[in-house]
């Protein structure tokens, strides 16, 4: 099924899409750390759950780079590399780690998956994806659809859960707001050489659009910028 | 033995939840018939350290066992008394406290030859 | 010319890869930050990678089989409901059963997802960390899926409704409270101890048996349902708990010491807790599956016995006062009985004698203890019930300091006698039900001179009031609708109106 995709691009997606099965199980290590500490099942419960679906999209990136492999776990080794060796993934990692030793529950919840959910999806499933096609990656978008999906979903309750915070408290209006900067400040440069390496010259435009377009989430949630 | 805790200080920080000036001026106060197991534990009482003993036997005892059978044969002069697990003879006319009933004291009295329902310490 | 043919994995390296393999040694933060709770307890692990899966089940799989299976459960539910199943019961007594399962134990189930989303978070190893994960969806699943079944009943039936304001006040489901939050307030290799090992392996099937045999028995083909679809998750909870063990004992030598001393205080702390079940057993299933003292010893005596048997190459022995606890089997669920009949007023479901069948019954399961020490108790109060006397103890109990049950239990081997224990810690005075409770106040004191014991509570004002009506208020148990006995209850006049009512049908 993905014999298709010419060999550079293979190159590719080990370099940008493999490694993020760690990426996955630090979100899924924060959702779990959001239900432990976190106050009201509302929260709690759905946080659970979380953790189980990005464990299962950390699993499905590891068959992906399973069967890139022909069936061994090389790709999956020279992936894990990047993530811990390569200077285009230390950024994410950097920001992953900082966030899992971070106390406040609910900025672990923002910082995870609003901001970061917020600009890894959509560079990644969207505009990553699409640079693929040129290069017979359409059944790669396939395998990813699930997470195109699941975001979509999540979306939506992170943005529920975060409106209602901002809109309890101009205290936490201004704590929220603090968070999101600071975090998305993290997190644009973290992903410059990420854009750069998949886009070339065009990464920079699209990845400002992508933090724009999360810009304007947060504003309509009320966080001021 | 003491707890093993993540928190440095722990057992210094420790606030004991019962002790006596959380009270309101009464101190607990257990009482509890042998051979009586139809009151199926010792019963507990907020009282206050000054009331004399004797009120136990002509309030609080009557009160609240008095309902049992065997109540009513009851002889006060040939009860015995223990005071946390130590045998003793009360002085009626002084107070819980002159008779060395402290906070979360138990009382235990016996009734010889009353025994319970049909002798079954019920 | 073809490159060599790659050599395909085996499904171990492949789970491997689909778990540990997405973990990393953190380096922008120290892994003793990122992981603050593992080591404290001083249980020492030299090496995570020795840990062996029990299971491997990647998440689409949990997925695709948990959804098939609660598929399942909501169409029984459907048909129970629509079938009117709440009238096929044996007898509505039964219900109070019921009652005591969703007050006492469905919280449990909450609080066994929160906490072990706590280990799945802080659980250095990966191979337990995901095992603790999916134990916390498990058990969210099943506090949701008893609440969706008993919800049924609570159309019908009193005592359900404000189960969980009663789980953190009232007197007796303190007793389940306090057990789990003894466990969620100790270290993560305790909790696993505590509830994977002592509860989920040792002491598990005496309380799913019963609760649900019990079921099956008594026509409660919804509870019933609801057991099966958690059965094959208790599988995985089970296998988590021994091979946790195991994986502690083999780790390093001082380890021991500390499992040992955790195996003693859980399972006398579970024994304690199981005294409801063993009252349920006995006294509240109008038709009976076995006796409490017969399911303990099968379930104790001879499965636990085998598996410490097992477990000795370990160094592990049987848990301190196992013999005090299976001498207690023939006199804990008459004791418990009688201290909810006596104190049935502030209980949020339905007493009663048991009749004369049921007492024959008792006698023939108790051959040493009920006709000589509970049987005349009994017929005590039946004889002050016919005076229109009915007996009820209007003081409050004295309760123990580490199980939080009424003190009353007796001393081992003389049952006229209630078993006194006490301990000072600085200068203040505790009381215990037991040698056992008494061993885990003093191993901890610190902690457990904080416990929350209702009856000194309501002296510090603190509930409500003073007086019983401004408690069960403060409960939110309604007087002569949620407590009090079976007869003459709202329940009862219900059911004997859908008895009725069938009759006519079929006269
Ligand atoms: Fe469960
Ligand atoms: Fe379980
Ligand atoms: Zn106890």
């Amino acid at each position: 099924m993905l014999a298709n995709i010419d060999e550079e691009w293979r190159e590719m997606i080990v370099k940008y899409l493999i490694p993020l099965r760690h990426y996955e199980w630090g979100a899924n290590m924060n959702a779990c750390a959001v239900s432990d500490a976190g106050y009201g099942a509302a929260l709690t419960s759905a946080m659970i759950f979380t953790t189980g679906d990005r464990l299962g999209i950390a699993q499905i990136l590891s068959r992906i780079g399973i069967v890139l492999s022909e069936g061994d776990a090389e790709l999956l080794g020279r992936a894990k590399q990047a993530w811990m060796e390569a200077d285009a993934w230390q950024g994410v990692r950097k920001a992953i780690e900082d966030s899992l030793v971070e106390k406040d529950w609910f900025e672990v919840l923002l910082a995870q998956f609003l901001v970061m959910d917020g600009m890894v999806y959509p560079l990644v499933y969207k505009h990553f994806d699409t640079a693929g096609q040129k290069h017979g990656a359409a059944a790669l978008s396939i395998l990813c659809e699930f997470m195109v999906d699941w975001s979509a979903e999540h979306n939506r309750w992170v943005d529920a859960v975060v409106k209602t915070a901002v809109k309890e408290s101009d205290e936490n209006r201004v704590l929220l707001s603090d968070w999101y900067g600071k975090w998305r400040s993290i997190m644009s440069e973290a992903l410059q050489p990420q854009a750069a390496m998949v886009l070339g010259d065009g990464g920079e435009a699209v990845l400002n659009e992508v933090c724009e377009q999360l810009d304007a989430r947060a504003s309509k949630l009320g966080l001021t910028l | 033995m003491a707890v093993v805790a993540l928190k440095p200080g722990y057992a210094d920080a420790v606030e004991i939840r019962d002790r006596k000036e959380n009270f309101h001026g009464n101190q607990v106060v257990y009482l509890h018939w042998e051979e009586h197991l139809s009151f199926c534990a010792a019963t507990a009482f907020p009282l206050p350290p000054e009331m004399p003993l004797g009120a136990l036997t002509e309030k609080l005892i009557p009160q609240f066992y008095g309902m049992h059978p065997d109540f009513k044969s009851l002889d006060w002069n040939s009860v015995e008394w223990k005071i946390d697990g130590e045998p003793a003879t009360p002085d009626m006319s002084k107070s819980l406290a002159e008779n060395g009933v402290g906070h979360k004291s138990l009382v235990c009295f016996r009734t010889p030859g009353l025994n319970g329902y049909k002798g079954s310490c019920s | 010319m073809t490159p060599p043919r790659k050599k395909k994995m085996n499904l171990k390296q492949r789970y491997a890869l689909m778990t540990r393999g997405l973990d990393w040694e953190t380096s922008y933060q120290k892994m003793d930050d990122v992981f603050p709770y593992d080591t404290f307890e001083g249980i020492k692990i030299t090496d995570w990678s020795k840990w062996e899966d029990p299971f491997r089940l990647t998440m689409d799989a949990y997925w695709k089989y948990q959804g098939e299976k609660e598929r399942k459960l909501y169409a029984v539910l459907d048909s129970f409901a629509q079938n009117n199943g709440q009238q096929g019961i044996s007898d509505a007594r039964y219900v109070n059963a019921i009652k005591l399962f969703l007050t006492g134990v469905t919280p449990l189930e909450y609080q066994a997802h929160r906490h072990f989303a706590h280990l799945g978070r802080h659980i250095r190893g990966v191979g337990p960390r995901v095992a603790a994960q999916m134990q916390s969806l498990d058990e969210l699943r099943h506090a949701q899926t008893q609440i969706h079944t008993i919800s049924h009943y609570n159309k019908y039936f009193d005592g359900f409704a404000e189960f969980p304001h009663m789980h953190d006040r009232v007197w007796y489901l303190s007793v389940p409270k306090s057990f789990f939050d003894d466990a969620c307030s100790a270290g993560p290799f305790e909790f696993f101890t505590a509830i994977s090992f002592a509860f989920e392996y040792v002491l598990t099937n005496l309380l799913f048996v019963p609760f649900m045999s019990g079921a099956a028995y008594n026509g409660d083909l919804a509870t019933v349902t609801f057991g099966f679809s958690a059965q094959s998750d208790e599988a995985r909870h089970m296998t988590l708990g021994i091979e946790v063990i195991k994986f502690m004992l083999e780790q390093h030598p001082d380890n021991l010491p500390i499992v040992q001393k955790w195996v003693d205080k859980w399972f006398w702390r579970g024994h304690k807790v199981l005294g409801l079940v063993a009252m349920m057993m006995d006294y509240m299933l109008p038709k009976r599956i076995m006796s409490w003292k017969e399911a303990w010893e099968i379930y104790f005596t001879e499965a636990g016995g085998a598996l410490f048997e097992d477990l000795s190459r370990y160094g592990l022995r049987v848990p301190k006062y196992a013999d005090i606890a299976t001498d207690e089997a023939e006199h804990i669920s008459h004791q418990n009985w009688a201290i909810f009949y006596q104190y049935t007023q502030a209980a949020g479901f339905h007493t009663w004698l048991p009749n004369d069948e049921e007492l024959d019954w008792l006698s023939e399961k108790c051959p040493n203890t009920f006709d000589k020490y509970y049987r005349p108790r009994f017929e005590m109060w039946r004889e002050m019930e016919a005076k229109g006397e009915r007996f009820y103890n209007n003081a409050l109990p004295q309760l123990c300091q580490t199980c939080q049950i009424p003190m009353g239990y007796t001393e081992p081997g003389d049952p006229t006698k209630i078993g006194f224990r006490s301990s000072v810690y600085k200068d203040e005075r505790y009381h215990f039900c037991s040698q056992g409770c008494k061993d885990i106040f003093d191993d901890e004191p610190e902690k457990f001179s904080q416990a929350w014991l209702l009856v000194h509570q309501i002296f510090q004002g603190n509930c409500g009031g003073a007086d019983l009506s401004d408690v069960l208020k403060w409960y939110h148990m309604d007087q002569g609708i949620d407590n009090m006995d079976y007869t003459g209850s709202p329940d009862q006049k219900q059911w004997d109106a859908w008895q009725a009512a069938r009759k006519k049908v079929a006269g």
